[in-house]
């Protein structure tokens, strides 16, 4: 096994999730239905894989109403920047170790 | 090797997702084509309305004020009739890739675009209100040009190239103001109808 495997996230081993903290790393707030057109899932599934990220403390979910519509907006936080900037250096390194 | 092909992968995943978040994607060839289009026609028409010898355009305050009124509304038409064209093909192509036309990207790109291209026509009417119609060729090419580049950052990048031709074509048009309406022509026609197709031959095969 190449040792630097090991840094690599787990939670961001799912395909979805990578999309998630791609799209928020270079956006503020998102809202809910934005994040779903451009991730192209459903409901269930998007709501799944951000509840996950949430429990890890990598997003935060704000919930607002705009006039009587419940909106539901997510932001990277702090430590879900710095997690997935990690990732993706892992990511690099895997790349540079084979290659 | 695995390995490898699935770290490629959520790589590539990463780049296009970060893209799609901040860029305006909607973005069709034809949209250009059309504007081109639209422009040539818009440039014939002046040409016809000044005597048809493409060339150096009225100045002065004994400028016809019918010729002026023309013109104007010709400049409009070609300008509503491209943003038409232009909304038509973005609508259709947002459709086709699966994306919301109206978003944050869209907004910024928009802001992007519109903010000097409004400065641009305030400072195409100060030149028409001295009478220095000569130079509104080349000012509408030069802010068109710096809308360009600008809004470039929020959509396609190559948009920047289209941008930057322009503000060199627009400044060749201050220099050389009876070339003005065959550079508008070559600007606003020509160079959309070529982008048009290369965008088109490179996103949309």
């Amino acid at each position: 096994m190449i040792s630097t495997v090991d840094t690599l996230n787990r939670v961001f081993d799912n395909r979805i999730r990578l999309a998630i903290m791609s799209v928020l790393s270079v956006r503020d707030e998102t809202e809910f239905n934005a994040l779903k057109q451009l991730l192209g899932v459903t409901d269930g599934n998007l709501a799944t894989h951000v509840a996950v990220l949430e429990r890890h403390r990598y997003l935060r979910v704000r919930k607002a109403f705009r006039g009587k519509k419940p909106r539901t907006t997510y932001a990277i936080t702090e430590s879900g920047r710095k997690a997935f900037a990690e990732h993706v250096a892992a990511l690099e390194r895997v790349i540079r170790g084979v290659a | 090797m695995d390995n490898i092909e699935s770290t490629l992968q959520d790589i590539s995943e990463i780049r296009s997702m970060m893209e799609k978040a901040t860029k305006f994607l909607s973005l069709s060839g034809l949209s250009g084509v059309s504007a081109g289009l639209i422009a040539l026609a818009g440039a014939w028409l002046a040409n016809a309305a000044l005597g048809g010898s493409w060339g150096r355009l009225p100045s002065g305050p004994s400028a016809g004020g019918d010729t002026v009124a023309y013109l104007v509304r010709d400049a409009l038409g070609v300008l509503v009739c491209a943003l038409a064209a232009s909304t038509l093909f973005s609508v259709r192509m947002a459709r086709r890739r699966g994306l919301r036309l109206w978003g944050p990207t869209t907004a910024y790109m928009l802001a992007a675009l519109f903010v000097p291209l409004a400065a641009g026509g305030a400072f195409c009417g100060v030149l028409m209100s001295g009478g220095s119609y000569a130079l509104i060729p080349s000012a509408m090419l030069v802010f068109y040009g710096l809308a360009l580049l600008g809004a470039g950052n929020f959509t396609f990048s190559e948009v920047r190239y289209l941008g930057a031709i322009d503000v060199l074509l627009g400044l060749t048009a201050g220099f050389r103001p009876e070339l003005g309406l065959v550079l508008w022509a070559g600007g606003f026609g020509i160079l959309h109808i070529v982008y048009g197709i290369l965008h088109y031959a490179k996103y949309e095969r």
